[in-house]
């Protein structure tokens, strides 16, 4: 229900709205850097401090009062991210912080698989526990392409997305006779047989897998090797980093337009009800299978670039242990939320990365800190919101230099619940 | 020439004919009322024209093509919609959304307009808004305030407005309304029947199939009543006529009535 309790900031002015975006944007990526940057214990501490600070934050409706400025000023938020985001790879230049730009890059690969798993499982209510061995399939055909065949890694992109496009259509045709956790139980299996497959055959490196598998680049410039600049030694994955992170952003892009879209809106009533789905005018299969194949691609290329940031491919890279920590991942951040997901991407990635030293007790903050969000709240950290077309009416009255009819007074901050 | 007409329609479950040669017919414009005791397969029946079932034998005609055997998405774009006995809103998302389902075949944006979002995208979507919130400002011009709320939040009697709206927005030739009262009060129930009679005001050209138990929206709604019992249709005319044949009273008030 509309209460209006909690937290309700009104900037009046458009100028106190703008430097609003821009402030919290600096904020939110400073978070970031810092998490990203301070040693094991004190980054531990900062993501738990993210986790609650999220958690009371959409108590008060703090998330949806920076969502609906966002919306307001979508060009000026979109640049000043983009900017911050652009900037992260020089804060991890030199070759000292080397590590951290390997986890950063880490953190975007891992982004953009479950940014595709969440078609998948957060808008359609399909839980494919198998984006792992998508993620492997992409992997696998950079490696082939590069190694095996000795192809620039471009084409391995491509063979990548081919691949897990068709891979995605292939085992998305069979799953749709299913549904609920019998379509899970089908995936499950899949990614078993994909690990099994990939470890006995021969062309595939058996268990060893395939080593020196060749990064991105263009020309002589190699996305993956040490530069230096102005006599300052780089870390040899920045170029990576930049090229990483221009793809998230291009995917968290399309994953926002696709779910407020008529694609978005019909997946998610195949997932509440696909009887009326059906009834009316969705043919439930085409979509389902749609975002099958979206997500495989996305899964894909993801894998494709984790094969040139470690330079190898290997079957325990693919396991059925990293598709639940994918699928973790998406639950932790908030399903059907592109930025969510990311967010829970980035916080599960960076707290392994940084208690790998301490490896058993990683696993058991790892599952503490599942268990207690998911009671807490189990949408997720940033949970999915409500669609809000109120940017469209704004944009229109102001075309039409029309007076807000009541009946669009979308320019109201809405209560969402 | 009628613009749905079924023959010999029949459908099974096990050994049970819920829905047992029925022919009937629905002229253009025409409001049709259909009766029957519990059980008696006026859900089911709906349930075979709008192609959630497949039919055992028979035919249906729709506008006069054959759509036996169609999918219910196919159906629909063919302009059948239809509501539940049960609502089947979406209670995840909020009243505008619910509504904007009904346009979704409308809305041809492709894969990469929807990514670029060129004009004529952005217009369809504010269009296809603006329609829903016209449709639903029709029978409730508070549901406006509350577009964003979810459904699940929503009151009963309203949520059934949201059913009828996202049924309509996409203009269908037919409209199959299964049991729009169920569950609400006497003065739900007048508002509802208020409700039903606007449709036709707001969309002269429509039919309405419209299944009810409660006996004053019988009475007044409809131009024709059909009665079923045990899956068969046993009369049909005008409510008058209907209530007094033998074999209804029998069949539907148990001979305990008149
Ligand atoms: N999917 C099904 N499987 C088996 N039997 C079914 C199925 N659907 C309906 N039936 C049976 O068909 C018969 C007709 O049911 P239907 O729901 O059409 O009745 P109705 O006239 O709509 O009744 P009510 O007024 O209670 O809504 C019932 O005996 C019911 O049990
Ligand atoms: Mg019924």
């Amino acid at each position: 229900m509309t209460d209006k309790t909690g937290f309700s900031l009104k900037l009046k002015s458009d100028a106190s709205q703008r430097l609003a975006v821009v402030l919290i944007n600096v904020f939110i990526f400073a978070l970031a850097y810092a998490i990203l940057r301070a040693p094991a214990f004190v980054s531990l501490a900062f993501i738990l401090l993210v986790i609650v600070g999220l958690l009371a934050a959409d108590k008060y409706r703090i998330i949806a009062w920076v969502y609906d400025l966002f919306i307001r000023h979508k060009k000026l938020a979109f640049t000043v991210a983009f900017l911050c985001a652009m900037a992260m790879p020089l804060l991890f230049a030199p070759k000292s912080s080397q590590y951290i730009a390997h986890i950063a890059v880490m953190a975007c690969i891992y982004s953009m698989v479950c940014l595709g798993l969440n078609f998948q499982m957060g808008s359609a209510d399909m839980v494919n526990f198998a984006p792992a061995a998508f993620m492997g399939i992409g992997a696998y055909s950079m490696a082939v392409v590069t190694v095996n065949m000795g192809l620039s890694g471009w084409i391995g992109i491509l063979a990548a997305i081919f691949f897990s496009c068709t891979a995605g259509l292939l085992i998305g045709l069979p799953t749709l006779r299913t549904k609920g956790y019998y379509l899970s139980l089908v995936t499950m299996a899949l990614q078993l047989v994909f690990t099994q497959l990939i470890k006995n055959i021969p062309y595939f490196g058996g268990p060893n897998g395939i080593t020196g598998v060749k990064s991105l680049s263009i020309g002589d410039f190699a996305f993956y090797k040490s530069y230096t600049l102005f006599g300052i030694k780089l870390a040899p994955h920045v170029p990576l980093f930049f090229f990483c992170l221009l793809i998230l952003i291009f995917f968290i892009y399309i994953a926002m337009r696709v779910g407020v879209s008529h694609y978005g809106l019909s997946l998610n009533t195949i997932a509440q009800d696909e009887v009326a789905a059906n009834c009316l005018g969705i043919n439930c299969n085409r979509r389902k299978l749609f975002a099958f194949i979206i997500g495989s691609i996305f899964c894909g290329i993801g894998g494709a670039l984790n094969a040139g940031l470690t330079s190898f491919v290997g079957p325990s890279d693919y396991t059925f242990a990293r598709s639940l920590i994918f699928i973790c991942m998406v639950i932790l951040g908030g399903m059907d939320n592109p930025i969510g997901v990311v967010v829970g991407a980035f916080l599960l990635t960076v707290l392994t990365e940084k208690l790998r030293e301490f490896a058993d007790y990683a696993q058991l903050i790892y599952a503490l800190v599942l268990v207690t969000v998911l009671i807490v709240r189990p949408a997720g950290l940033i949970p999915k919101r409500v669609r809000n077309y109120c940017a469209l009416f704004n944009r229109k009255l102001r075309q039409l230099a029309e007076p807000a009819a009541p009946s669009v007074s979308e320019q109201t901050f809405q209560s969402e619940n | 020439m009628a613009l749905l007409e079924t023959k010999d329609l029949s459908i099974h479950f096990g050994g049970l004919w819920a829905v047992k040669d029925v022919d009937f017919t629905i002229d253009p414009k025409e409001v049709v009322g259909l009766i029957g005791p519990n059980g008696s397969g006026k859900t089911t029946f709906l349930n075979i024209i709008s192609g959630i079932y497949p039919a055992s034998k028979g035919t249906v005609h729709f506008r006069g093509e054959n759509i036996t055997g169609l999918k219910p998405y196919e159906i629909f774009k063919k302009g059948m919609s239809r509501t539940y006995q049960a609502s089947r809103l979406c209670w995840d998302l909020s009243v505008v959304d619910n509504i904007l389902i009904g346009l979704s075949t409308k809305q041809k944006a492709g894969f990469l307009d929807v990514i670029l979002r060129p004009k004529k995208t952005n217009d369809e979507i504010y269009q296809g808004v603006q329609e829903c919130m016209d449709m639903i400002s029709y029978f409730n011009p508070k549901l406006i305030d509350r577009r964003y709320e979810l459904t699940k939040n929503i009151p009963h009697i309203d949520r059934r407005r949201i059913e009828i709206s996202r049924a309509l927005v996409g203009h269908p030739a037919l409209l199959l309304l299964d049991e729009p009262t169920a569950g609400l009060n006497d003065e739900e129930t007048m508002s509802m029947m208020e409700d039903i009679r606007k449709i036709k005001e707001k969309i002269q050209d429509i039919c309405i199939i419209i299944i009810e138990h409660d006996m004053k929206v019988m009475e007044s709604v409809p131009q024709r009543i059909v009665v079923f019992n045990a899956g068969m249709k046993i009369a049909e005319g005008l409510y008058n006529e209907v209530v007094k044949d033998p074999d209804v009273i029998h069949a539907y008030l148990g001979g305990a009535a008149v």
